[in-house]
């Protein structure tokens, strides 16, 4: 027997990327997955790398991310592709997560990989704000001071919480220390994480673009899939290097090239683009409490999707309404990030709370009562009996 | 390896399979660029045409929202904004 079928090891290499049966349909859509995977090996290697010069002392963070980017042989490359990977790591969760949504990909029986893929997101964000700190320059500073402030808004242990957090009664160089070993750290946790998601999609397969079970046709992974995610490969690798030589700074605060001052407060603080929408989130609510409880909750409702949408059909494909308001989902949060990074003011303020409501109303509204009437037309046309209702209702 | 409900090769969970037909096209068969340049166009465009209904609500709608934030944040800062705040 060929030693990748019989060695313990290479046999699940042979399983999950070899021979493992995948639907004949899937689109470029399903590149996103090894995408992530590319990302999150760019920003382990060049982290490993940054790591050998960086020095998480507050007085020589920012001196020491200079030393990468004026003297260390390449070093603003390095640094460079962390910067801008993390961002592009954002963009593709994005477009991975509205992918799931848009497919149904959510549904029985992928809810525990659905779960273990919230948990995933959530995790990052807590990652790339632990890294976002340690250059420390002004944004790293007072988003650090704003956001670890936070916890001072639970009740009874707040500000005990906030002062552990920091080790300190500031931001200080005690909390950097800290989260330079975190930053270091939470990602070996997030790959135990991948590795649990990879299991879970291999329970049941990669969902496909016609939402039905794909069992009757399906092809070996490689040569068909591996060759199509080296295109999605070389078209990431061709824009994310258009962005770490040529315009490296786009997506950077300029703010963070001025050293962290704790006596002077930057006239807007803001945090990376890809978490402005909960950013949003967070200012539109006034109370300081329910405000970080909206934020955590704007992430952690993208664990309840499995269980508002109660339509027969799984693929938005087949769901007109539900299409038109998954698009209007994706505008409003791009409204919410386009509002992040504008001034807590009027009209911004406003636009932002709606905004948020309709966050919170498409889950908890606008999902089920869609689920509703759709299943009300189709069991109006299809009279409940036909073939082709049976085949989208049994056990997709 | 791999249960649960997509099985391996052989038990995928579907129909009974019966006759298996291994067969290969030999590349002198394939015609992976078929019609690309004859068809390829109308089809693009008419499959881009068929999602527009369910897009474009979407996009006025954010054009709608940016330009009337942008406008009602300059008319604030103007000298009439500010009156009219006061």
């Amino acid at each position: 027997m060929k030693l990748l079928k019989s060695n313990p090891v290479l046999t699940l290499f042979n399983d999950y990327i070899v021979d493992s049966p995948a639907p004949s349909n899937i689109s470029y859509l399903w590149n996103f997955g090894s995408l992530l995977g590319i990302c999150f090996i760019i920003q382990i290697i060049t982290g490993v790398f940054l790591a050998m010069h960086y020095t998480p002392n507050i007085d020589l963070a920012f001196l020491s991310i200079e030393h990468i980017m004026r003297d260390v042989n390449n070093g603003y490359i390095i640094r460079y592709m962390h910067a801008n990977g993390a961002g592009f790591f954002f963009i593709c969760v994005y477009i991975h997560i509205a992918k799931g949504i848009y497919y149904g990909s959510y549904r029985k029986p992928r809810v525990f990989l659905w779960t273990i893929g919230v948990i995933i997101f959530f995790l990052m964000i807590i990652i790339g704000f632990l890294g976002y700190v340690l250059p420390f320059g002004q944004m790293s500073l007072w988003g650090a001071t704003v956001i670890t402030n936070l916890c001072s808004a639970i009740p009874w242990i707040g500000t005990d919480l906030v002062n552990f957090i920091w080790g300190n009664y500031s931001v200080s160089n005690a909390t950097i220390n800290r989260f330079f070993s975190l930053h270091y750290l939470l990602p070996f946790v997030l790959a135990a994480l991948v590795i649990l998601h990879l299991i879970g999609l291999h329970q049941n397969g990669s969902n496909n673009p016609l939402g039905i079970s794909s069992n009757v046709d399906k092809i070996p992974f490689h040569p068909y899939f591996s060759y199509k995610d080296y295109v999605g490969f070389f078209s990431f690798f061709l824009i994310f290097f258009y962005f770490v030589f040529f315009t490296p700074n786009l997506l950077v605060e300029p703010d963070n090239y001025i050293p962290g001052n704790p006596l002077v407060t930057p006239t807007a603080i803001v945090p990376e683009f890809y978490l402005l929408p909960f950013y949003t989130i967070l200012r539109s609510i006034p109370n300081k409490l329910l405000g970080v409880i909206g934020m955590v909750a704007a992430i952690l409702i993208f664990l309840i999707l499995p269980f508002v949408d109660i339509s027969n059909v799984r693929s938005t494909q087949f769901k007109p309404l539900f299409k038109l308001f998954f698009y209007i989902f994706v505008v409003n949060f791009l409204i919410l990030g386009w509002i992040g990074a504008n001034h807590a003011e009027l009209p911004f303020t406003i636009i932002g709370q709606y905004s948020s409501i309709f966050y919170f109303s498409y889950f908890l509204f606008i999902i089920p009562l869609l689920g509703i009437i759709e299943n009300t037309f189709s069991s109006i046309i299809t009279k409940n009996n036909t073939p082709l209702f049976y085949f989208l209702n049994h056990k997709l | 390896m791999a249960g649960g409900y997509s099985g391996w090769w052989g038990r995928m969970g579907g129909p009974k399979e019966k006759g298996f037909i291994t067969y290969t096209l030999s590349p002198f068969e394939l015609k992976p660029m078929k019609g690309v340049l004859k068809n390829g166009p109308a089809n693009v465009v008419r499959r881009t045409a068929r999602q527009l209904p369910y897009v474009v609500p979407s996009l006025i709608l954010l054009i709608s929202v940016y330009s009337y934030g942008k406008k009602r944040s300059a008319y604030l800062h103007s000298k009439a904004g500010h009156a009219e705040a006061h």
